[in-house]
């Protein structure tokens, strides 16, 4: 429907007196793709999107969209359309005339915007709703007649600035599949901000995550879920335990990793033999009563029933492990003596 | 991709009208700049005339946007400054309307560079309506307070001379003490500030009396109290100064009375200091109300409920919680009081007998058979130094008000009650005062029908017929009465400036609140300046600046329109920011995004949202229009006389009937034009939830 564009950003930094919010930061995303922004709060991913959508100047580098350099334009100006974390329905106008207001203001006449408006609400299943105002509606349609709002316009790329925050959860996970839909069958390009590790690994093509202004890693979900480079992904994206371990031996792409006398056969990327860091996800490790050779022997601090598992914290010679184990029947006592193994997928080697 | 909108063509059009088609000067044989530059001799014209040309050249070369924008911003910035510059330095006649249309392309052009550089977003509206307030402010604010300066300084003949000025600050007649030792007068300087320090201190308690009253206790009337506590915003200033002379003058209520039963002459101690502070403290009351309403309104009740779990008795928590808590606020209503009272013109004028304070002695310096520029300079020079000291504390006192506002949701609890001996103080203090403003009202109702008061009380409408009289005559109606040329004057320009005030007001209001630029500090307070620069002083200040070419304005209605908006416009910013705050700014910036200009987003979005502050604007400038002396009465003329400049004329003469009976439609006119406006504008509908969409 639309010609989606690619965005590219070249060296952008946002500066505010001496401090750097967005400190040169550089990607390219494909046309037709969706990127997340994934960081902690703070940590730029939301002023480098309005950078993108022209609400922010950058204080260096440069802003393209579709190949042109937009870097002074008016948002007015820029193909592309931002959904808000509070939605920003205007409250004094209808759905119709929200969803319409790009066209009309872009010089459509009022007959021929809100038959776009109505093809666009028809789209997001909110036919019904054309006269209510915003203050009538539901927190699920608002958000819904949000997306419609930035999307009448068919921008060359669509921006999504945390647009579940405001959502309770169950609605969350089902607008987040609808947004990820649209998006695939409409083959818009689009960024996505949020601080939710499970909306960016359910929505995207690619993971930009952030931290202090800068990037520190990207790439597709899975790919940066089972192997981060850094100490940051692995703790931000899977909550992963950050030990120290030894690179016993290197035999091609593969290494053996002791940790706290315990080895897994992991693949390496170029470190030496000798002391590593080592990122364990919580769910790759298995949990048994007693002690048993080869294993790490650990005794259980702290036990919590959260539902479909148990958390625990367990002290070992590596330090304490956080440890999620599914299955509920049996819970461990805190004090209790036991033995861990680790699963080589939920073991990674960081810098 | 759409093609970015600009300014530069309506800008290079007016350049090209400005300087190549318009009469540069306001004479009524002046031709465009070129021929004055190539015929006349004016070669300082040279500078804009170049500009022009270099930026229309610079427009079609320039191919990258960036560079064009700079070359554009230059040339805007360059040619508004020399056209201005030349108009000032070098003698010449005043400027006409191709000298206003080319400055307006200039100010356009910079306009359209400094948003193609970037800044504020690209918004070309934003740079627009930014650097017009800015050179509109300049011209019209700075400007005439510097000549005051430059006028204070110099001595006889126009040399500038430091010696002048020291001896004119510091004349005996300002700043001599003598009547604390002596029978002789005090100067006027010290008359002001006791004045002044009085009122504050007494419309500061009477207005926390009343604020208590009406929110803290179970005093019945207390909607009435509401009522008529702001009446007097929409009285003219010196209706209550009638008043006060109708109960307490020579020929007033007590007076007669005294005389009649106890045989006492009738004695003039109105006339002088207690007279105007009497009349001060109703007129400046409600204003010190409505700011401390807002300030025990938003003392937080949970932390007097904290206080009082804690085991404080009433008395206590009012004094260690309450009371604190309320300080900033009470500052600033006593600085608003200080700066009301130094700036008043009216009632001093009206009551102050041989009592004189600055606000008057500049009027009599400038307009009395003494016509002394340099002294009336020095004066109203002394004035906005008090003026703006009161405001430099008063900007202080509001950001260290932060506390009072720190609590907002969540906060169910109920009010503390009033300790008893308060509560007591309150009622003692507060009820004399409403009862007094009642009879203050009514006399100021039955004056107008009076034949003389005091002395004859037939009843009669001949003030009326005297004012307001109209006959059938030959060609028609005859407007007969006395007062139709001031009250068309007052209606014809307040309803210009009230829009225009409230138009300046509120789109300046939307740059501090929205745009992001440099110097927004500064930009803030220059526009909150002229509220607080007493009126005598801009009209001293106007007198002294547009007398005189480039800026040729005195005796026109142009003048006073200006005067009115700009003295007007700092309550239309100040309702306009505190609306916005209440506004997401996601919404402004969901309009961009969907490919709104700054004017279609202010238009369609912000507008329809604001129009409780767009009726404030307007309701305040138009009162306030109406009801002004102190500065227009410099600058009105025969052509061009105000209602309040006929109704003082014919207090000074003892003429107090018609003088009444134009305030009783002074009053009846405003309250017509509120319900007129209110409908004009009309409310706002966003549904049930207000204003959740944007929270």
């Amino acid at each position: 429907m639309s010609a989606a564009g690619t965005i590219e950003l070249r060296a952008v930094s946002k500066r505010y007196g001496a401090a750097a919010v967005v400190d040169d930061v550089s990607f390219t995303i494909e046309a037709g793709s969706l990127v997340t922004l994934l960081g902690p709060s703070g940590c730029g991913k939301t002023t480098t999107l309005r950078m993108i959508a022209g609400l922010e100047t950058p204080s260096a580098g440069r802003v393209l969209i579709g190949g042109r350099d937009v870097t002074d334009w008016a948002p007015a100006e820029r193909n592309v359309s931002l959904v808000f974390q509070s939605y920003a329905l205007f409250p004094h106008l209808t759905v119709l005339d929200n969803v319409a207001y790009g066209p009309r203001v872009r010089g459509d006449r009022a007959a021929a915007a809100h038959a776009r408006a109505r093809a666009t609400l028809d789209l997001l299943g909110l036919t019904g709703l054309e006269a209510r105002l915003p203050a009538q509606l539901s927190g699920g349609q608002q958000q819904r007649v949000a997306v419609a709002r930035a999307l009448v316009l068919e921008p060359a790329a669509l921006l999504f600035d945390e647009p579940l925050s405001n959502l309770d959860a169950r609605l969350r996970r089902r607008v987040r599949d609808e947004i990820r839909a649209l998006q695939r069958r409409l083959g818009l390009s689009a960024v996505y901000v949020t601080h939710d590790r499970e909306e960016a690994l359910a929505v995207s093509d690619r993971i930009i995550v952030m931290n202090g202004g800068r990037i520190v890693e990207a790439g597709p979900p899975a790919e940066l879920f089972a192997s981060p480079r850094t100490r940051f992904v692995a703790d931000f994206l899977a909550e992963a335990n950050i030990v120290t371990g030894r690179l016993a031996a290197v035999d091609g792409d593969a290494g053996d990793v002791d940790v706290a006398g315990h080895v897994v056969r992991v693949p390496h990327r170029g470190h030496a033999v000798g002391a590593v860091t080592v990122a364990i996800r919580p769910e790759a490790v298995t949990i048994q009563a007693g002690g048993g050779a080869g294993t790490i022997a650990g005794r259980v601090s702290r036990a919590a029933f959260v539902g479909r598992a148990v958390e625990y914290s367990i002290e070992t010679a590596a330090g304490e492990l956080f440890v999620v184990a599914p299955g509920v029947e049996g819970a461990l006592a805190p004090g209790a003596p036991v033995s861990l193994s680790l699963s080589a997928r939920g073991v990674a080697l960081v810098e | 991709m759409r093609a970015p909108r600009t300014l530069a063509p309506p800008a290079l059009a007016a350049l090209g009208a400005g300087l190549l088609i318009l009469p540069w000067y306001a004479l009524s044989e002046s031709v465009p700049a070129l021929a004055q530059f190539l015929a006349h001799g004016r070669h300082a014209l040279a500078v804009p005339l170049i500009v022009a040309a270099a930026a229309a050249l610079a427009g079609g070369l320039a191919r990258e946007r960036r560079r064009r924008a700079r070359l554009w911003l230059a040339a805007g910035l360059v040619g508004a400054g020399a056209t201005l510059l030349q108009g000032f330095l070098i003698r010449q006649p005043a400027f006409g309307l191709g000298a206003v249309v080319a400055l307006a392309g200039f100010v356009l052009l910079a306009a359209e560079g400094l948003a193609g550089c970037g800044h504020l977003r690209g918004d070309r509206f934003a740079a627009a309506c930014l650097l017009a307030i800015a050179v509109l402010v300049g011209v019209f604010v700075f400007l005439p307070l510097g000549r005051v300066l430059a006028a204070a300084v110099q001595g006889q003949g126009g040399a500038l001379s430091p010696a002048a000025l020291a001896s004119r600050l510091t004349a005996e007649k300002i700043w001599t003490l003598a009547c604390l030792s002596s029978a002789r007068k005090c100067g006027v300087a010290w008359n002001t500030i006791v004045l002044a320090l009085s009122c504050a201190a007494g419309t500061t308690l009477l207005g926390l009396a009343l604020a208590l009253l009406v929110t803290r206790s179970a005093f019945p009337f207390r909607r009435l109290t509401r009522l008529l506590v702001v009446l007097p915003v929409i009285t003219p200033p010196f209706v209550i100064g009638l008043g006060i002379i109708l109960i307490c003058g020579r020929a007033g209520v007590i007076n007669t009375l005294l005389e009649s039963w106890l045989g006492l002459p009738p004695t003039r101690w109105i006339y002088g200091f207690s007279g105007v502070l009497l009349a001060q403290l109703f007129a400046f009351t409600p204003v010190a109300f409505l700011v401390l309403i807002g300030v025990v309104e938003g003392v937080s009740p949970t932390l007097e409920e904290a206080g009082q779990t804690l085991g404080a008795r009433p008395g206590q928590v009012f004094r260690t919680v309450s009371l604190p808590l309320m300080l900033p606020g009470l500052a600033n209503a006593f600085l608003v009081g200080f700066i009301e009272s130094i700036a008043d013109f009216g009632n001093p004028l009206v009551l102050g007998g041989s009592f004189n304070v600055l606000a008057t002695e500049v009027y009599f310096a400038l307009v009395g058979a003494q016509y002394e520029q340099g002294r009336a300079a020095a004066l109203a020079l002394i004035l906005l130094m008090l003026a703006l000291g009161a405001f430099a504390l008063q900007q202080r006192a509001l950001r260290g008000r932060a506390y009072t506002a720190v609590t907002g949701k969540g906060d169910s609890g109920i009010p503390a009650a009033l300790p008893r001996r308060l509560a007591l103080a309150i009622v003692v203090t507060a009820v004399p005062w409403l009862l007094f403003t009642v009879v203050i009202y009514g006399m100021a109702l039955v004056g107008g029908f009076v034949a003389v008061w005091g002395r004859d009380h037939t009843l009669t409408l001949r003030h009326f017929v005297k004012a307001f009289g109209v006959e059938w005559g030959p060609g028609g109606i005859l407007w007969t009465g006395g007062a139709w040329t001031s009250l068309w004057n007052t209606l014809r320009l307040s309803v210009v400036a009230a829009p225009l005030s409230a138009v300046v007001g509120l789109l300046t209001a939307w740059l501090l609140g929205r745009a992001r630029f440099a110097g927004r500090r500064a930009f803030e307070l220059g526009t909150l300046l002229s509220f607080a620069v007493p009126g005598t002083v801009i009209g001293v200040a106007y007198v002294l600046t547009f007398n005189v070419p480039p800026l040729e304005l005195t005796g026109t209605g142009l003048i006073i329109v200006v005067c009115l908006v700009f003295r007007n416009m700092p309550v239309g910013v100040r309702g306009g920011l505190a609306s916005l705050e209440q506004i997401d700014r996601s919404l402004d910036e969901a309009s961009g995004t969907l490919g709104a200009s700054g004017s279609t987003t202010v238009r369609r979005v912000l507008l329809p949202l604001l129009k409780p502050a767009v009726v404030g604007a307007l309701v305040y400038g138009f009162v306030r229009s109406v009801t002004t002396v102190s500065a227009v009465i410099f600058l009105v003329s025969g052509d061009t006389d105000m209602a309040t400049t006929y109704i003082i004329g014919r207090v000074v003469n003892g003429d107090y009937g018609v003088a009444i009976a134009y305030s009783a439609v002074l009053i009846g006119l405003m309250v017509t034009a509120i319900v007129v406006i209110q409908r004009l504008v009309g409310v706002r509908v966003i549904g049930s939830r207000a204003a959740e969409g944007a929270s």
